[in-house]
């Protein structure tokens, strides 16, 4: 490997490093954590294990409610690889857009969520219910900025059972340590 | 899991042997969300009774997902949470349908802070 080659991988990792740090809710980069009550405390949804062949996870579902704020609630920082389900809409599997969400990383370590942008059209989301195992093929993937939060797209109503995973990406603001967008996969019952 | 812990000051769901409440024109022992002060205590009369995602036990799993009462608080800290404003909030986001009972207002932290 040539030597400017290796100089500009050890770049993209120094970045690569800056910008899991910087997504983790900053525990270790001075920022302040995400705020308790913007973690679930609910336990796992009985039943419910979301597994994605292309990125090797997979993860049981805790519940996620609502903040005072009317945001919705995440996944304990604490364990980065457990994703949630929001509880005041459909189930994997019912009719209408389960959303599920994990972060990209925490803590340093990645997350649940790490892989969500690589996933595209027809690849397969697994989802284990309490009805049976449900197969979703993602439809599209799409980064949009958390100002612009594609609201509609996202929860309204759907004409079969369709996923919607949610987590952190885009373009990283560096003085405010922080993603400026999300990455969001759409996936339909096939 | 952590199980629920049902704080000292709250009322505590009596067990499923316990006598319910009685209310006009209902049959003994049906309890609505209304019955309870936290989801928590909606939940564990839910399960006490048999209920869970594929039986919506006294109704009180109106989305058949396995979770009482998300109409009430769910954080378990957070008990003046309103959860009722579907529809109404005001808010930019635009959605059509009633799938999701309550949409939540802007983007997820999944990450930064």
């Amino acid at each position: 490997m040539s030597r400017p080659r290796t100089a500009v991988l050890v770049l993209v990792a120094a970045l690569l490093a800056l910008v899991t740090a910087a997504c983790s809710g900053g525990s270790d980069d001075g920022q302040q954590p995400l705020a308790a009550s913007q973690q679930s405390t609910a336990g796992v949804v009985p039943g419910y294990t979301v597994t994605i062949p292309k990125l090797n996870e997979s993860s049981q579902l805790i519940g996620l409610g609502l903040n005072a704020d009317k945001s919705i609630q995440v996944p304990p920082l604490a364990d980065p690889m457990q994703a949630g389900v929001y509880t005041k809409g459909p189930m994997p599997g019912q009719t209408g857009p389960a959303v599920v969400l994990a972060h990209i990383n925490a803590n340093g370590t990645p997350g649940f969520g790490e892989g969500f942008h690589t996933l595209a059209a027809g690849d397969t989301i697994n989802v284990t219910t309490p009805n049976g195992p449900v197969r979703f093929a993602v439809t599209r993937t799409e980064t949009a900025p958390k100002a612009e939060f594609p609201t509609a797209d996202v929860y309204s109503d759907t004409t079969g059972p369709e996923l919607r995973l949610i987590t952190c990406g885009g373009t990283l603001d560096r003085s405010a340590h922080n993603y400026l967008g999300q990455t969001i996969v759409y996936a339909k019952k096939v | 899991m952590a199980p629920n812990s049902v704080p000292a000051n709250r009322r505590v769901v009596p067990d499923n042997d316990a006598p319910a409440p009685q209310r006009a024109g209902r049959p003994a022992g049906d309890r609505d969300c209304a019955d309870f002060a936290t989801q928590q205590q909606a939940q564990q009369y839910f399960e006490s009774i048999g209920g869970s995602s594929t039986n919506n036990a006294d109704r009180l799993d109106e989305n058949h997902n396995g979770v009482a009462c998300e109409s009430l608080a769910d954080d378990g800290d957070d008990q003046n949470a309103e959860a009722t404003t579907t529809g109404d909030d005001g808010s930019t986001a635009k959605t059509s349908g009633d799938q999701v009972t309550e949409v939540p207002e802007g983007s997820a932290q999944t990450g930064g802070a």
